[in-house]
């Protein structure tokens, strides 16, 4: 095995390679624990006979936990954990607020509306796909907010208290809808599993779900990081921005758009899951500082190992029985958010 | 080479700019005063182009600044606005480096002339000192300092700066006076103290949202036009040093 060093490569490309190490090894890690414990040479074995053709004897059942249930699950997991954490990232950049995330402000509350309308309801007649029902539900919400604060602050600058307040009411009031929509048309079995679903929940993850979150997520990332500079000039609010030949508006409205759909999509695929948007980026500015160039990058790749970490202690810790990742994320998510609120007001003394 | 014709700007049915007509030339420092209130921030937004006319138009060199794409007149005009603070924990030198943004691509590196330039407008300002202390570190007139040297280090040919010396010791106010006006570029700033307004190459005097009268400090700043827009009575005096008259105000 090849050891790779700094200064071996260019310096991007060193980074590239170490933040695909770590989502690997994280991925391996999150194939490897579960209920049953299987071995990290078992696990790399069942990969190297499906991903690079070669014939390790396996027990057939181990490979198939592995390969079509935990490893498809994993890879869910780093997909929406790294979507969900640089649209926090986004949010927080453009409305210049550290609370802003697609949870707080009523982004997936809305997603789940909109999922639940196609599915349930039947708004669209079954020619909407969940997701794009999702992505509207996820873009009105959003209007909503921030039509909102607006409205309440005589339509000038958005404050930044306000904005937190009317996602609050948003979330509350596409919670509401969701419920109306379950009461309304779903059977008692359906609505079990929904209200589930709306939790967090990556256990009826598989392969096709692979194909949407990751796509989606990679694709979300790549524009976010060619906006990376873009970002940073919105550091000083958008006049600023604007007098640094930033499309303000333009801009806001792909970030805003990207940001919805990667929250849409993962809503769609495992409900709403708060906390990682929020974090992450929190964290991943004290490991690397506040220039989007490297900021953006490693909030993904945190969000993605945060994620699939939150996803195995569902799973292990209490014995036999799954919890909501939802849960696990706000138990891990809300000290860690205390934790950086204190240590950052000390700071700023 | 900026001109504005008719300029005006209301919030919602409230006229904050009128009709403002006004030339700069190229090279010149033209200073803005009024009092609070009057319009001048306003103004300076609309003349970089941050907001939009609700009549008349700005001109740079003959084009609509509407027909000009805004990386195009942010490689020509550079902004300091007034409350520009932020609770990223960014450094001064991070600051500056922002002001580089009109020249750089989505991908493009920080290469070493952007280096060269930043490290410049670092010295300048007089912050190179502070380059690596981070923003919430800094006190107001090192954070009006930074915000300087970001605009300088946009390298363009037109430098707008609202009430620039605010917040600034006297020697850093005569400094930063003392280096724009050494710039081979055009300079527009919204100032408050009349003495330093003297110093420029011509004055505009806006009051309610109109620019009342442009031309000369001696000829605009006149006893009447003085004691009628800011209420105050005013006397010039002879510098027994160096000759120079100065400005002296009361109540009346
Ligand atoms: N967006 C806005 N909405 C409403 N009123 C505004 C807005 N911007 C400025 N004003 C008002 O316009 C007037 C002029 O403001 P400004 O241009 O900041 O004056 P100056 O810089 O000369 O003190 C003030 O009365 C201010 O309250
Ligand atoms: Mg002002």
């Amino acid at each position: 095995m090849t050891l790779i060093k700094p200064g071996m490569l260019p310096g991007w490309l060193f980074g590239v390679a170490l933040k695909v190490t770590i989502i690997a090894v994280a991925l391996v890690i999150g194939a490897a624990i579960g209920e049953t414990r299987i071995p990290f040479e078992t696990v790399l074995e069942v990969l190297a006979n499906k991903m690079l053709g070669q014939t390790y004897p396996v027990d057939a059942i181990d490979q198939g936990i592995i390969w079509n249930y935990r490893f498809s699950r994993a890879i869910v997991a780093a997909s929406c954990g790294a979507g969900l954490a640089v649209s926090g990232l986004v949010l927080q950049t453009l409305l210049r607020n550290a609370l802003a995330d697609p949870y707080i402000l009523g982004i997936s509350a809305g997603a789940s509306t909109g999922a639940v309308a196609v599915t349930i309801a039947g708004v669209g007649g079954g020619l909407i796909s969940l997701s794009a029902g999702a992505f509207a539900g996820a873009l009105v919400a959003f209007a909503f907010v921030i039509g909102l604060a607006r409205m309440a602050n005589g339509f000038a600058a958005t404050s930044a208290g306000l904005i937190i307040l009317a996602g609050v009411a948003g979330a509350q009031l596409f919670s509401a809808l969701t419920s109306l929509i379950i009461a309304r048309s779903a059977n008692a079995e359906q609505a079990r599993g929904i209200i589930f679903w709306l939790l967090g929940n990556l256990s009826g993850v598989r392969w096709p779900d692979v194909w949407l979150a990751t796509p989606v997520a990679v694709g979300v990332v790549l524009i976010i990081i060619l906006y990376g500079r873009a970002l940073d000039a919105f550091t000083f609010g958008s006049d600023a921005a604007a007098s640094l030949g930033i499309q303000v508006k333009r801009t806001q409205f792909i970030l805003i758009g990207a940001s919805a759909l990667v929250t849409a999509v993962m809503v769609s695929l495992v409900g709403a899951i708060g906390f990682v948007g929020l974090v992450v980026p929190h964290a991943a500015r004290f490991m690397v500082g506040p220039r989007h160039g490297r900021l953006i990058p490693v909030t993904a790749v945190t969000g993605a190992v945060f994620l699939i970490t939150a996803d195995i202690t569902s799973r292990i810790v209490i014995p036999g029985q799954v919890l909501p990742i939802g849960v696990v994320t706000a138990l891990v998510g809300a000290p860690a958010f205390a934790f950086i609120l204190i240590v950052k007001s000390r700071r700023l003394r | 080479m900026l001109a504005a014709s008719q300029l005006g700007w209301t919030a919602g049915k409230k006229p904050i700019v009128k009709q403002v007509e006004i030339s700069i030339s190229k090279g010149e420092v033209f200073g803005l005063v009024g009092p609070n209130g009057s319009g001048k921030s306003t103004l300076l937004l609309l003349l970089a182009g941050l907001r939009t006319p609700s009549s008349g138009s700005v001109t740079l060199e003959g084009h609509d600044l509407r027909s000009l794409r805004r990386r195009e007149i942010a490689q020509r005009i550079a902004i300091v606005i007034q409350q520009m603070e932020t609770t990223d924990r960014l450094t001064v030198r991070e600051t500056v480096e922002l002001g580089r943004t009109p020249w750089l691509g989505p991908v493009s590196p920080f290469g070493e002339d952007d280096q060269r330039i930043v490290t410049e407008a670092l010295t300048e300002t007089d912050i190179l000192h502070l380059a690596d202390r981070t923003w919430q570190t800094l006190s107001g007139g090192e954070r009006q300092r930074a915000h300087i040297a970001r605009a300088l280090a946009q390298k363009a040919d037109i430098l707008i700066l609202d009430e620039p010396t605010n917040h600034l010791d006297i020697h850093h106010q005569l400094s930063i006076l003392k280096l724009v006006k050494s710039l081979p570029i055009t300079v527009i700033l919204a100032l408050h103290d009349l003495n330093q307004a003297m110093e420029c190459d011509r004055i505009g005097l806006m009051e309610g949202g109109s620019l009342i009268a442009t031309g000369e400090p001696v000829d605009v700043l006149t006893m009447n036009r003085i004691q009628q827009s800011f209420n105050v009575r005013m006397h010039s005096l002879a510098d027994q040093v160096d000759g120079q008259t100065f400005l002296r105000f009361s109540l009346p």
